[in-house]
């Protein structure tokens, strides 16, 4: 489903990517694990062309998207709900929403997914006329992702939905991953929390200062002494 | 001086009508500085481009008023997003000081075109809404006081509809917030960034033709409209919508009182005392948020 072949990034003369290899099958939970600077986020943005893919190729669905306007690739059909969830706190959550859906065209249809979504967060719908900007962290979160499945996206990109979130939502945002994921969407999740983050998904890499160091069946991964030494904690 | 209700009054009515102009200039920058998140110093020189424009295609070119409104404000329009196109973008990635320093050499420029094409000479605009004034209640107003306060207002409603009930003007607003999510939304934010210019540009040149009746039009206008529009900006809060229409009305109304009761010399002044005045003590203005 999507593909990235030796994809490089620059941010300014430092190389941030150094030929990022990843594969994503339709239907399954990809989880990106590393450190602070490793490139996670980096990864998520050359996707979404918010910055520029230096050498390189990005395909989605057989098709050719590097460097294309990052709203063009949202029309492709992937979603980014971005690290420190940056909901726009000035608007409504119902708001946010609305915009999460902006490549729709179809206004019924919008609707309709919006009232489907609030249903599914019902903390949401209790707050969809406050300004986002006054919604607790977890909620946050949980708007962030309901904005990006407005846009009815095949692929999700999720950066860091745990962090500074306090454990019991931590394991709820997790569920809701795991259910989005079930429901058809295909699922390409960032964390530092890799206990967590191995258990949902389904294959995992590992990044490295700008490389991908390892990858495989998340269970493998998980089992191994280096992953378990740097990433789970002993 | 003996005080006079009807005065005050009177005083109150044509502070509110140039209030209103301020606001709509004021507004300009807001969506601009909200937009490109810069300080747009050629803002008054559309308003002086507005009314030397309606002034050419209602006298010159004897078209009727209501259509050199719409052509002088839509003529603007477009010198507002080819300057967008043709300047601000390419300096978007510079220093915001160069973008600062580019608005004021583009001011100049503007000024120096309005020179050669319109002359030096105070123009005046015919009295397009009537010269008789109307008494209401023993209280004497100019009828171009009432038109000016209703077109300014009405253009300050459908903007607020614009920015708060549809789609467009609530992706402008995410635009603002956080560029990059807005991207995400798959909104254009390169578009954002012209419709806001257009609007910007649009809302200077109708400020510029309503005050056009009301005092002479120059080539030369844009300085002073420019600075009373940015100090109404400064005094409601930077960045606030809200806030550039209270700061116009309450510049506009605190000149016409110090006009009428201290003294119409000192009027320039007292705007730039009450820019002054707030940031020294309230730098973010009445409505603006306190950031860093």
């Amino acid at each position: 489903m999507l593909q990235l072949s030796n994809v490089h990034c620059l941010y300014g003369k430092i190389a941030a990517l150094k030929g990022i290899n990843l594969e994503i099958k339709e239907g399954e939970i990809v989880a990106l694990i590393g450190a602070n600077g490793a490139g996670k986020t980096t990864t998520l943005k050359a996707i979404s062309s918010l910055i520029p893919v230096s050498e390189g190729k990005i395909e989605f669905l057989g098709e050719e998207i590097t460097n294309l306007p990052a709203h063009v690739v949202v029309n492709n059909g992937i979603a980014h709900v971005p690290e420190g969830r940056q909901v726009f706190a000035e608007l409504s959550v119902a708001d946010n929403l609305l915009l999460g859906g902006y490549t729709i065209k179809d206004r019924a249809y919008k609707e309709k997914t919006r009232a489907r979504l609030l249903k599914r967060f019902p903390r949401l719908e209790e707050r969809k006329g406050q300004l986002a900007g006054t919604l607790s962290g977890g909620e946050q979160q949980m708007l962030a992702i309901a904005r990006g499945l407005m846009s009815k996206p095949r692929l999700l990109l999720l950066d860091e939905p745990s962090m500074g979130l306090a454990p019991k939502l931590v394991y709820e945002v997790f569920e809701t991953v795991k259910e989005i994921n079930e429901q058809g969407t295909t699922v390409l999740i960032v964390e530092q929390n890799a206990h967590v983050t191995l258990k949902i998904a389904d294959r995992a890499y590992i990044l490295q200062n700008g490389e991908i160091v390892l990858s495989g069946d998340s269970r493998e991964i998980a089992s191994k002494e280096e992953v378990k030494k740097a990433y789970l904690g002993g | 001086m003996e005080f006079h209700l009807q005065d005050l009054i009177q005083i109150i009515v044509s502070g509110i009508a140039i209030g209103t102009i301020y606001a709509l200039i004021a507004l300009g920058y807001t969506i601009i500085y909200n937009s490109l998140r810069l300080i747009n110093f050629a803002q008054g020189d559309m308003c002086m481009l507005g009314a030397v424009l309606a002034l050419t295609f209602y006298v010159n070119m004897d078209l009727p008023f209501v259509i050199s409104f719409i052509l002088a404000t839509l003529s603007v329009v477009i010198i507002g997003i080819i300057i967008e196109r043709v300047i601000f973008k390419p300096l978007r990635k510079h220093s915001l000081l160069n973008l600062i320093i580019a608005t004021i050499g583009l001011a100049i420029t503007i000024r120096a075109i309005g020179l050669i094409v319109w002359g030096s000479q105070a123009l005046k605009f015919p009295p397009v809404f009537g010269e008789q004034p109307i008494k209401i209640a023993g209280i004497i107003i100019m009828p171009h006081y009432l038109w000016v306060s209703l077109i300014g207002l009405i253009f300050i409603l459908v903007l607020h509809l614009f920015f708060t009930r549809t789609v467009t003007g609530k992706a402008m607003r995410a635009t603002a917030q956080n560029r990059d999510t807005a991207a995400l939304m798959g909104i254009n934010v390169r578009k954002m960034d012209t419709l806001a210019a257009a609007i910007s540009a649009g809302l200077g040149a109708v400020g510029g033709i309503l005050v056009a009746p009301i005092f002479f039009v120059e080539t030369n206008m844009g300085s002073m409209l420019g600075l009373k529009g940015f100090t109404s900006a400064v005094l409601g809060g930077f960045g606030s919508i809200p806030g550039s229409i209270l700061g116009g009305i309450t510049l506009g109304l605190a000149e016409n009182i110090s006009a009428g009761y201290i003294s119409s010399s000192y009027k320039n002044a007292v705007a730039f005392i009450i820019l002054i005045i707030i940031l020294l003590i309230r730098p973010t203005g009445i409505l603006g948020k306190r950031k860093y």
